[in-house]
């Protein structure tokens, strides 16, 4: 089983110079087996999977999840979909820099997904470190995608760092409950016309994600609303779909809401009976 | 290190450990990253490591030696999201 794009696809896209076609990026955790892990990526289409890094256990040859990593690697060489380690856990810059050097010998990419949390109950990314960290790993020839709030001035300060690809939050990471402030999504496409943003955590349901895409973001990524659904293979076809969906519906241009009926009909306004 | 602080103990130690991933492991004179690696059962090429919060690449693994009371991370891939 695996996603096929209909005719009439949305057009491609470019993060760090990679062309990508399809816009849906999926998490590789929490699988119930390395074998639905293995079905699930391929039945997204996905071309970029995040994976992440843990402290080996002492004398500890195969490391938890190694199974599934393996499983990965695999899957990847076969679809030709690109790793995208994550710095998850890191709460400081000095921290998320040491992760990303070792992430980046260990799955062999300079593209880092950069994660420095500033709240242990939301797990919101710390701004201020953020960008620290963002700057830091340019300067180490990083190509960062940093998961970040919607907010606009942290996201310019994430450009300046040296940022091609923002991941603003649609609702903290798991939670599953869609985009929690469409204003200030709206606000920060507006605001950074043609670069690349790609929506990353909180989305529950595909039409979450159809939303996202209708708001004129360029992908979505997440992992918790396909690995925890019963059938994570099928819901990542749906996620795929409404990705799809959704990015062609901002591409055709959406109609503007009005309050008042506008008759679809062009039946004129005089009565239907005339005696 | 400070005004006043001994530079040779290191080379006077003779016995100890370093910490790899919070643990103790048995420390040697002449003991090295790679050596710690091998001694583990780790799979060199599967881990990535760091001494003392500065990360060590794999080929300059032979060539760091360690001391007593160093603080060594030891990471694998894992899943992620």
């Amino acid at each position: 089983m695996r996603f096929d794009y209909p005719v009439g696809a949305p057009s491609p896209w470019r993060v760090y110079g990679q062309r990508l076609d399809s816009r849906f990026l999926i998490g590789s955790a929490g699988y119930p087996s390395p074998a639905v892990l293995a079905q699930t990526i391929t039945a997204s289409g996905a071309q970029v999977v995040t994976v992440g890094l843990k402290r080996e256990l002492a004398g500890d040859a195969t490391p938890h999840g190694s199974d599934a990593v393996a499983m990965l690697r695999a899957v990847c060489e076969r679809t030709g979909a690109r790793l995208l380690p994550n710095t998850a856990g890191c709460r400081s810059a000095r921290e998320a820099v040491l992760l990303a050097q070792m992430a980046r010998e260990l799955f062999d990419t300079r593209w880092i997904k950069l994660e420095v949390t500033g709240d242990d109950h939301t797990l919101q990314p710390d701004p201020f470190e953020l960008v620290d960290a963002a700057a830091q790993l340019v300067r180490l020839g990083f190509q960062v995608f940093p998961y970040c709030t919607d907010d606009l001035v942290v996201c310019r300060r994430l450009l300046g760092a040296g940022c091609e690809v923002l991941m603003p939050w649609a609702a903290p990471i798991g939670s599953g409950q869609g985009v929690l402030d469409p204003a200030a999504l709206r606000t920060l496409r507006a605001r950074l016309p043609g670069v690349p943003m790609i929506i990353d955590a909180g989305l529950g349901a595909p039409s979450h994600a159809a939303f996202a895409m209708e708001l004129g973001y360029d992908g979505v990524l997440l992992n918790s609303a396909v690995s925890q659904a019963v059938d994570p293979p099928r819901m990542a076809m749906a996620f795929a779909h409404a990705i799809c969906a959704g990015r062609l519906g901002h591409e055709a241009g959406l109609i503007a809401p009005q309050d008042m009926a506008r008759p679809s009909t062009p039946c004129g306004n005089e009565p239907i009976l005339v005696d | 290190m400070r005004e006043g602080d001994d530079v040779f103990a290191p080379t006077r130690a003779k016995a100890g450990n370093v910490m790899v991933n919070g643990a103790p492991h048995p420390w040697r004179l002449g003991l090295t990253v790679a050596d710690m690696i091998a001694e583990r059962g780790s799979d060199e090429a599967s881990v990535a490591t760091a001494v003392n919060t500065r990360f060590v690449p794999r080929a300059a693994r032979a060539q760091t030696p360690l001391w007593p009371d160093d603080h060594v991370v030891v990471f694998a891939a894992i899943v992620g999201g």
